[in-house]
């Protein structure tokens, strides 16, 4: 519920009514939340939040409003025809509807980034919107700036052509700027010549003063100009930041007032539950949880008394928590996918549950390993569960499977109700440094060392340590790397555009565009609704991610070449378990890297837990967290396994004392600070989550006090929620390690069993995994495989077998030979081709490709070498 | 004949010294874009110990063969500062063992005899010059030429103007006199710079000015000897103008050089660029005094504009101290040329902050006042320095 609060006409604080933050895509330089604070501090009585074209920020905004006690108030700015700009602001829930309707269609038809809505848009049937127009920026400000009363009379004819004179305000924004004083006075003179009321606000882009150098900084880089080459598309001063209203605009009582009284009028609710599962269609006389409950007990048949009543208590929280449509959901699209020879197989935090298990949503057996539901649902969880699920990346032919899965849930939920889910490209350390640095004219060579120093995604504490090195040979103590230094911690992780998350989709019953508005994505035709994953979590709205995993494909293909069944198999063959201790384990999913290799020869997995623990290991969280070194020295017996707190025996137990899953951490707070179940998954949240750090702060808190409570010494406690926290995000669950392990086991028991069929479907479905495809083939040579080269007498698009030890290299290895090239060469192969001069006749196919399979080897069958061949070939060309 | 090349370890700034040093050792000289110099040395023992010298000079790798393919090859295998000179018995042995990359061919060429597992030159001329020219046509013929160390392509000669010519009218007709003379002495400058940069020299200069409503009158000044300075031939003008008498304002003015003759080199290509940059300057040094706009749209008024005179420049709109008593901080009192002065009312305030990022950066807080006595002033206060100033513009 949204804090009801009584705004005092009397009340010396006055709402702010203009706040823009980094969500504006490099034009605000705050977070939400860092403004809502601010606000908290400064007894500002209610914010409203105005981004660009979007309602990016609403949840983190409306969250952080609800926690401090403020009155969030919910708007857009949008960009108008003619480069006009009009801020719209909702009353009600309704409003916020046609606010969402609005900002859609000003982005419907329009490239990515370029919205822009018509005049006419702005009349909207039983308005619940305000519209508020002036302030610094839009057409009416520049006339009024250039003193051309005129056009300015007949702009606001215009919008009241649209617009009830009553829902029409004029805004009066004073940044303390040459010209400002000027330009209220007109727009106030102007307003009360139309019959206008105006409003006042400090127009702010960031919550502190000393934002504004990141504010100028941000500004430069959308503009592509630096900051000595910038005056008029910068701020004059720092006087965006967020302060008390009245001492700039005292002299405009009224728009004092009149903001005070918009901000009472305005009430919205984000209440999301009615959009939450969709409309799942169920036979006749069912209720979503009596169909899931039906297909459960189906599935239930000759199994044991432990899994039925594991089961029971299950549907029985997913009935509490209004969660059986969504089960139905995506146990549809999992039975689209079989039915369509697609594979599938669930990940993530879903494997612990029973039902998705049997609803064959998830390969593993929660029960046989021991998983720990409340990773994936608990009682009083108010966010919806997170099901991700993994379909074979590619298809021989036809349109991709990831694409004919998203397909299906378009049309089976209807476009209106399925969205893509987006994420926001945040700048992190390389764009970070190339970004500012340019800005700041630093030397570019100097800045390109940096950057390679740092990485992708250095994070701000790397900066920190290069600029201590003396390696660089760069004075960070000069003045203006200092000013760089001090703006790069700034713009870390502030967002910077937004893009299309890897294959998020939400599923909701109604209209998605009524709560939240849509995008158009760079794909053509898809859009994406402006909330990122977290956000969509928040709103407790369904979310299914739909994603591509080569390793399906590789497995599917290889079953069919070597005529298989891999679901039969018991994982625990030794055989399996040699190849993979000896470290052997090219093209092997998930242990194929140098890092997996090398530890793979001391911790020696010799069954399938083991081997989940090897999957979790070699990952960033452990990595960081220091987890690594101590569990392969107590594996290998050389340290004896200790624990933080013997309360943790039990759940340490099985990783020899060491955390090193998701699970655990929660497990953890649960035993050691009396965590709730809730308090647990917040504690989850807030690691997963880059925006957090208020947040976890928090949440240290309340794990030190419990701790205390139940009897831990503080260095303890501090030291195990350290060890937490560098886990952080990067750290996979156990039920997600062991879906991943299973597909270990698999592939490696084809490269034991079929390492012909394992090579030729590895081959197809390149690139995928961290060997190019001569690697591959060199090491199925020493497996005893045998490779024929690329052929264009016998071979086919793509690699095939001949018999169980020999593949047959297809076209698809040769480059420029793929696609079309391949399908000509095999469709015109009617007879054997001859010569070169007689392939070059049948299949007419480019030069580039002609000169690749001749240097491949494939034309060697003409009985020519193969520089022979090439000069015939150019000799053919030259001379028709 | 011999030929040397000169391979510079980074492209060349300045093509008139680099022709300069280049021009001691002979007057046929090519350019070949911005790192390579060609030079016919014509019939000379002395090539190994001319291409050692323009080695040390240049600090470039020098080639130095029978023809310029050889020499070209020969710069590629040498280093900077050493020279490589071939004699004609040693050249066929140093072919055979070059890449066929060194030849004059497109790079796509190069590929494709690489493919076709053709190397090096040796590899090149085992395959008859009637194959290559199946294959490659016209340029299989030459490289069958080259790669035995045939090349007969002479360095490329260009056309030099016979005269070179200056013209300027004039906004309003001027006098004689000197303000004449020193019209004519810049476009004198103008024409010399680029005579010097085609090498070339003068023998004769020709002055016509246009006169107002009569007939122009034609100026020839002959000089004793070839001449490419300015220095020589101003003097001989400021002398020739004192002993005559114009009869009319002159509303233009005509120069023209004649006589040309090549400095030393006959063969160069010269970078023209150079040329045009240096009228651009001499055009701009004979515009007065100018007010120049730096950058209009600049927050800081004395960034906007500055006053640009012939040798000098001075500043536009720079803030003067000014005595200012406060109340709160907002300004009360004004020192004036009349004395103290009451502020009756601020009439705008704002506040400016720029140049944050450097090491001097500026806050302003300005306040547009009007006084008592009716005079509206700009002051601002500088609040890093706490100083008050009266802003001119």
């Amino acid at each position: 519920m949204v804090p009801t609060i009584t705004l005092n006409e009397k009340e010396t604080h006055f709402p702010e009514l203009l706040c823009r933050s980094y969500y504006s895509f490099l034009e605000g330089a705050s977070s939400p939340e860092a403004l809502v604070y601010r606000a908290a501090e400064l007894q500002i009585p209610a914010l409203a939040l105005v981004d660009r074209n979007g309602l990016y920020g609403v949840q983190e905004f409306v969250r952080a409003c609800r926690e401090v006690q403020i009155k969030p108030i919910i708007r857009a700015q949008l960009t108008l025809q003619e480069k006009d700009e009009v801020i719209v602001l909702c009353r009600n829930n309704m409003g916020y509807k046609q606010l969402c309707h609005l900002i859609t269609e000003a982005h419907r038809g329009r490239t990515k980034g370029d919205p822009v809505l018509r005049y006419s848009s702005l009349k909207v049937p039983q308005s619940a919107l305000f519209f508020i127009i002036g302030g610094k920026e839009g057409q009416l400000t520049q006339y009024l700036r250039q003193g051309d009363w005129q056009s300015a009379r007949g702009l606001i004819k215009e919008y009241l052509r649209w617009v009830a004179k009553e829902d029409l305000y004029i805004a009066l924004v004073n940044h303390h700027e040459a010209g400002d004083d000027i330009l209220c006075q007109r727009l106030h003179n102007l307003a009360k010549e139309m019959g206008l009321s105006t409003l006042a606000s400090n127009g702010v882009r960031y919550a502190r003063t000393e934002e504004g150098y990141l504010y100028d900084v941000l500004l430069c880089i959308k503009n592509h100009v630096t900051l000595n080459t910038s005056h008029h598309s910068r701020s004059g001063n720092r006087e965006r930041f967020l302060k008390p209203l009245g001492k700039l605009l005292s002299n405009y009582p009224e728009a004092l007032q009149n903001t005070q009284k918009m901000a009472g009028q305005c009430h919205v609710e984000l209440d999301q539950s009615s959009y939450r599962i969709p409309d799942f269609p169920v036979p006749e006389g069912h209720t979503h949880d009596t169909y899931l409950a039906q297909i459960c007990e189906e599935r239930l048949v000759g199994k044991g008394k432990t899994i039925k009543q594991k089961v029971e208590h299950e549907l029985q929280l997913i009935q509490q928590l209004q969660l059986s449509g969504y089960f139905l959901v995506v146990w549809d699209i999992v039975e689209f996918a079989r039915r369509r020879g697609i594979p599938v197989q669930g990940r993530g935090s879903a494997a612990n549950s029973v039902v998705a298990y049997l609803l064959g949503i998830t390969p593993v057996d929660p029960i046989a390993h021991n998983l720990f539901l409340g990773r994936f649902i608990h009682e009083g969880m108010s966010d919806a569960p997170d099901i991700d699920l993994d379909f074979a990346a590619s298809r021989q032919e036809g349109i991709p499977d990831r694409e004919e899965i998203i397909q299906y849930v378009y049309q089976k939920y209807g476009e209106d109700h399925v969205a893509m889910v987006c994420t926001y490209i945040t700048f992190q350390g390389r764009s970070a440094i190339r970004e500012v640095g340019k800005v700041l004219e630093l030397p570019e060579k100097e800045l390109e060392r940096l950057a390679k120093m740092v990485g992708y995604y250095g994070s701000v504490n790397v900066l920190e340590e290069i600029t201590k090195t003396e390696e660089l040979g760069l004075d960070f103590s000069k003045p203006e790397w200092q000013v760089f230094k001090q703006l790069f911690l700034q713009i870390a992780n502030i967002p910077r555009h937004i893009s299309t998350h890897v294959g998020g989709m939400i599923i909701a019953s109604r209209p998605i565009a009524e709560l939240v508005p849509l995008e158009p994505a760079c794909m053509e035709g898809r859009v994406v609704c402006q909330w990122d994953k977290d956000m969509i979590a928040d709103a407790g709205l369904i979310k299914v991610d739909i994603l591509g995993l080569g390793m399906l494909a590789v497995m599917r293909e290889a079953q069919e070449h070597a005529e298989c069944d891999l679901d039969t198999l018991s994982f625990d063959d030794p055989a399996v378990y040699d190849c993979i201790c000896a470290a052997d384990t090219v093209g092997v999913f998930q242990v194929e890297s140098r890092a997996q290799m090398q530890s793979l020869h001391r911790t020696r997995p010799r069954n399938f837990s083991e081997l989940g623990v090897q999957v979790a290991i070699i990952r960033p969280g452990p990595l960081q967290g220091n987890m690594v070194a101590p569990y392969i020295r107590r594996k290998q017996g050389d340290e004896a396994v200790s624990y933080p707190h013997p309360s943790l025996k039990p759940i340490l137990g099985e990783t020899l004392g060491v955390i090193l899953f998701q699970e655990q951490v929660l497990q953890t707070a649960v035993i050691m600070a009396g965590f709730s179940s809730l308090q647990a998954a917040d504690l989850r949240r807030a690691m997963s989550r880059k925006r957090s750090h208020q947040g976890m702060e928090k949440i240290k808190k309340t794990f030190l006090a419990g701790a205390k409570i139940n009897g831990v010494r503080e260095r303890t406690a501090v030291e195990v929620f350290q060890a937490l926290e560098g886990f952080a995000q990067y750290g996979f669950c156990k039920s997600h390690a062991l879906s991943f392990a299973k597909l270990t086991y698999q592939s490696a028991w084809l490269k034991v069993y079929h390492p012909a069929a394992f090579l030729a479907a590895l081959l197809n479905n390149q690139p995928m995994g961290f060997y190019p495809c001569d690697t591959l083939i060199e090491d199925a040579k020493r497996h005893g495989v045998i490779v024929v080269p690329t052929n264009v007498n016998a071979s086919q698009l793509r690699c095939h077998l001949l018999d169980s030890r020999t593949v047959q290299l297809g076209f698809n290895m040769i480059k420029s030979c793929g696609g079309e090239a391949a399908k000509v060469l095999v469709q015109a192969r009617t007879q054997r081709y001859a010569s070169l001069r007689d392939l070059m006749q049948r299949t007419n196919i480019k030069r580039q490709a002609m000169e690749n399979l001749i240097q491949a080897g494939a034309c060697d069958s003409f009985g020519l070498d193969r520089r022979e061949l090439l000069w015939q070939l150019w000799l053919i060309q030259r001379t028709g | 004949m011999t030929f040397c090349c000169v391979l510079l370890s980074k492209p060349v700034e300045n093509i008139q010294l680099l022709l300069e040093s280049l021009d001691h050792f002979s007057p046929s000289i090519e350019l070949v874009g911005a790192q390579t110099a060609l030079l016919d040395l014509g019939v000379t023992f002395k090539g190994a110990e001319i291409g050692a010298q323009i080695a040390i000079l240049l600090q470039a790798a020098v080639g130095v063969g029978s023809n310029r393919l050889v020499a070209m090859v020969a710069a590629r295998k040498a280093s900077p500062g050493i020279a490589l000179a071939l004699t004609a018995v040693q050249e066929p042995s140093f072919l055979r063992s070059q890449s066929v990359s060194c030849l004059p061919i497109e790079l796509e060429t190069s590929r494709r005899l690489q493919l076709l597992g053709v190397n090096t030159f040796a590899d090149l001329s085992g395959i008859s010059e009637k194959h290559l020219t199946n294959q490659f046509g016209e340029l299989g013929r030459r490289m069958a030429g080259s790669v035995r160390g045939v090349d007969e392509t002479l360095l490329r000669a260009r056309s030099l103007p016979e005269l070179l010519t200056a013209q300027h009218e004039f906004d309003f007709p001027i006098e004689g006199g000197e303000l004449l003379m020193r019209e004519i002495s810049l476009a004198i400058e103008q024409l010399f710079t680029q005579l010097k940069d085609r090498y070339q020299l003068a023998t004769c200069i020709r002055i016509t000015l246009e006169l107002d409503r009569a007939k122009p009158l034609v100026i020839r000044l002959a000089f004793a000897s070839p001449v490419n300075e300015s220095a020589r031939a101003i003097p001989l003008a400021r002398e020739r103008l004192a002993t005559l008498t114009v009869p009319a304002p002159i509303s233009g003015l005509h120069l023209a050089l004649e006589g040309l003759v090549d400095a030393h080199a006959r063969q160069l290509t010269l970078d023209h660029l150079k040329v045009r940059e240096t009228k651009r300057r001499i055009l701009e040094r004979a515009n007065l005094m100018q007010v120049v706009w730096d950058d209009p749209q600049s927050r800081i008024p004395e960034r906007q504009a500055h006053l640009q005179s012939l040798t000098s420049q001075r500043g536009l709109y720079l803030p003067k101290p000014a005595s200012v008593a406060t109340n709160e901080g907002v300004p009360h009192l004004m020192r004036t040329r009349s004395g103290w002065q009451t502020v009756d009312t601020v009439l705008e305030e704002w506040v400016i902050e720029e140049d944050w990022w450097t090491k001097r950066p500026i806050l302003r807080h300005y306040y547009r006042v009007l006084l008592t006595n009716g005079a509206i002033h700009r002051l601002f206060h500088d609040l890093k320095r706490g100083r008050w100033f009266q802003q001119l513009r």
